[in-house]
């Protein structure tokens, strides 16, 4: 760009001297005075482009604003009182005006002539037109005739006229470019002719097509980013909404089926108690099997809850002080009827010495408690299910053994994962989730523990965790 | 969704069993649910003060001075939370840790409020009666 601009500039031009009174400085430090004109220029060139930048970074949020203080700084300080901004539309394959200001000549023409350039957007295949060359050829443009900026549309006598009355007597079309992009076009009108332009106005002219590039691209890319900014914090309105909705969803929801199921899940385990009066030996089997199903359905209904959180990142351990023998044995009961049905063995072995106190998430490690009693019930065709809670060092452990399918080697890795479930498990129970173990492990292990799985394929498993009997060092939740 | 049938229609059994003494309040707007408390705390010698709304269960416990009290989250009038403040800022002489909060919602921020209030939190799906039974005697001492 700098170079196609150059060729309108020559810097070999020596500026022209204009104040009378400097004329003694003039002939005797020529050298200096021509320093301190070029200096003069420069600093008014400075000053100018910084009222651009302040143009810019007032009013960037509006668009049109910015366009119509650039035009106004331009042609109230750059020696070129007509400026005119236009800015590529690509959807429209047109040029839109943005802003044309002139401060010189009869008031009244120039509102006209402001009010006619402002309501013609120019099609970019007009290819005569002067703007649309600039545009397309790169290259400064330079024309002596109102008439060639204003056409089609205004009469060639009326644009003439106007010309006249507005005493302007050349006009120079500036592509603006940006990041390699030709984004728009600036006419600027000076009352000189284009031979009479100086050095100064020459370079400035340069000088205002690059800055003007720039500030306009800034505002645009400012724009931009604020609508994007706008659009992104709607969605992420929205997003948050509809999470909100998904949460009171599937509170909602448990809360639905867990009330019936608290229900039947009570009233079957009255009847099996005898609350109902005795039972028969198969009215016993079937209605374990109902209390069963409705145990593991209330286990599931938490397993989503539990999953929903963790995808949520809400799921946190809330640690109270838990008497884990108990918690252990009040599992191992409720589990006996249906171990009985399958006609297992299914049998606790407590600590030689109780165990203290130990800061748990006592109903998050009941699931899982309960989860690996459930598991090597259902997975155990025969034989027993151990379950042995004892002190090691500092630490409790929990193991649950049972004489069941196992676990086959290729699926040892993949054991924990979401959703895994080992193929022979999956050929014994299709209904499972395989959301048992993956929680289970979360919330051993989100309390400090670690968990325990050792298994051989067709000759049983044991699954537990070892717990720290002490708080982490500094005491808090996690 | 439709109720079939009030439980508390059907005959609660025409045994008199020996009390152990102790009363319970249970509120409860759940016919279902509060018949099988009932039916199991009564069994076990309990006497059982049987309301279905918050502002029932307030004035029963200021009247009867239970031993401990079951109140259902969720309940008309007043909620189960708001039971626990009226009786507190009444200075009512039932010990918070005698106070268990019933529901079957997942909502982390009853939790939290059961914990702050001092009050046991308990999902009803959780607990068949039988342990909650158990867990009650614990909390009495009655073994």
């Amino acid at each position: 760009m700098r170079g196609i601009i150059s060729v309108m500039v020559n810097p070999s031009h020596k500026a022209a001297p204009t104040a009378e009174r400097d004329t003694g400085i003039r002939d005797s430090y020529p050298e200096i005075y021509r320093k301190s004109l070029e200096l003069a220029e420069t600093n008014k060139t400075l000053t100018l482009l910084r009222k651009i930048d302040q143009a810019v970074l007032r009013s960037v949020n509006d668009m049109p604003l910015v366009m119509c203080e650039l035009a106004t700084a331009i042609a109230e300080d750059s020696g070129f009182p007509f400026a005119a901004v236009y800015l590529r539309d690509n959807s429209k394959h047109q040029l839109q005006p943005q802003a044309v200001v002139i401060r010189i000549g009869d008031p009244k023409v120039q509102e006209e002539i402001q009010a006619y350039l402002m309501g013609q957007p120019l099609g970019l295949r007009h290819a005569t037109h002067p703007v649309v060359r600039a545009v397309r050829e790169l290259w400064i443009v330079p024309v002596t005739q109102l008439f060639e900026v204003v056409q089609p549309h205004l009469p060639i006598e009326e644009a003439e006229e106007a010309q006249e009355r507005l005493s302007l007597t050349s006009f120079f079309i500036c592509p603006l470019q940006a990041r390699n992009q030709v984004i728009g076009a600036m006419v600027l009108g000076s009352p000189q002719g284009v031979e009479e332009l100086g050095f100064y106005q020459k370079s400035l002219l340069e000088q205002l097509t690059i800055a003007v590039g720039i500030a306009t691209d800034n505002a645009l890319l400012y724009a931009e980013t604020q609508e994007a900014a706008t659009h992104l914090r709607a969605v992420n309105r929205h997003l948050r909404d509809l999470d909100k909705i998904k949460d009171e969803f599937i509170s909602v929801a448990s809360h639905q089926l867990r009330t019936p199921l608290a229900s039947i899940k009570g009233y079957v385990s009255m009847l099996l108690e005898g609350d109902g009066g005795p039972l028969t030996p198969i009215q016993r089997e079937f209605l374990a099997y109902a209390f069963g199903s409705s145990q593991r359905m209330v286990s599931l209904i938490s397993d989503l809850l539990n999953l929903s959180r963790i995808a949520a990142g809400k799921f946190a351990v809330e640690r109270v002080p838990v008497n884990l023998e108990k918690l252990v044995n009040e599992e191992v009961q409720q589990q006996q009827p249906q171990a009985h049905v399958r006609k297992l063995k299914l049998a606790y072995t407590p600590p030689t010495e109780p165990l203290p106190m130990i800061n748990l998430d006592e109903s998050k490690t009941r699931e899982v408690v309960m989860n690996f009693i459930d598991n090597a019930i259902y997975y155990t065709k025969s034989g027993s299910v151990q379950v042995k809670l004892s002190r090691q060092g500092d630490r409790a452990e929990l193991r649950v053994e049972d004489t069941g399918i196992g676990v086959p080697r290729a699926a040892r890795t993949q054991l924990f994962s979401k959703f895994f479930r080992a193929p022979n498990a999956q050929a014994m129970r299709p209904d499972g989730t395989g959301l048992g173990l993956f929680l289970a492990k979360r919330v051993v292990e989100d309390q400090g523990g670690t968990i325990i799985f050792e298994s051989v394929e067709d000759k049983g498993s044991c699954f537990g965790f070892s717990m720290p009997l002490t708080e982490d060092s500094d005491g808090t939740d996690k | 969704m439709a109720r079939i049938s009030n439980p508390h229609e059907s005959d609660p059994g025409s045994v008199q069993l020996p009390t152990n003494g102790k009363t319970l309040l249970l509120a409860e707007d759940d016919p279902f649910i509060s018949r099988m408390y009932q039916t199991k705390l009564t069994s076990a010698g309990f006497t059982v003060l049987m309301v279905n709304n918050g502002r029932d269960a307030y004035e029963q416990i200021k009247a009867h001075k239970p031993d401990l009290a079951m109140l259902d989250i969720n309940m008309p009038e007043l909620s189960g939370f708001e039971v626990v403040r009226a009786l507190l800022a009444d200075n009512v002489g039932l010990a918070v840790s005698h106070i268990i909060v019933l529901t079957n919602s997942a909502n982390p921020a009853d939790r939290k409020l059961a914990t702050e209030l001092g009050v046991e939190y308990m999902i009803k799906a959780d607990m068949t009666p039988r342990e909650v039974l158990d867990h009650i005697n614990n909390k009495l001492g009655l073994g």
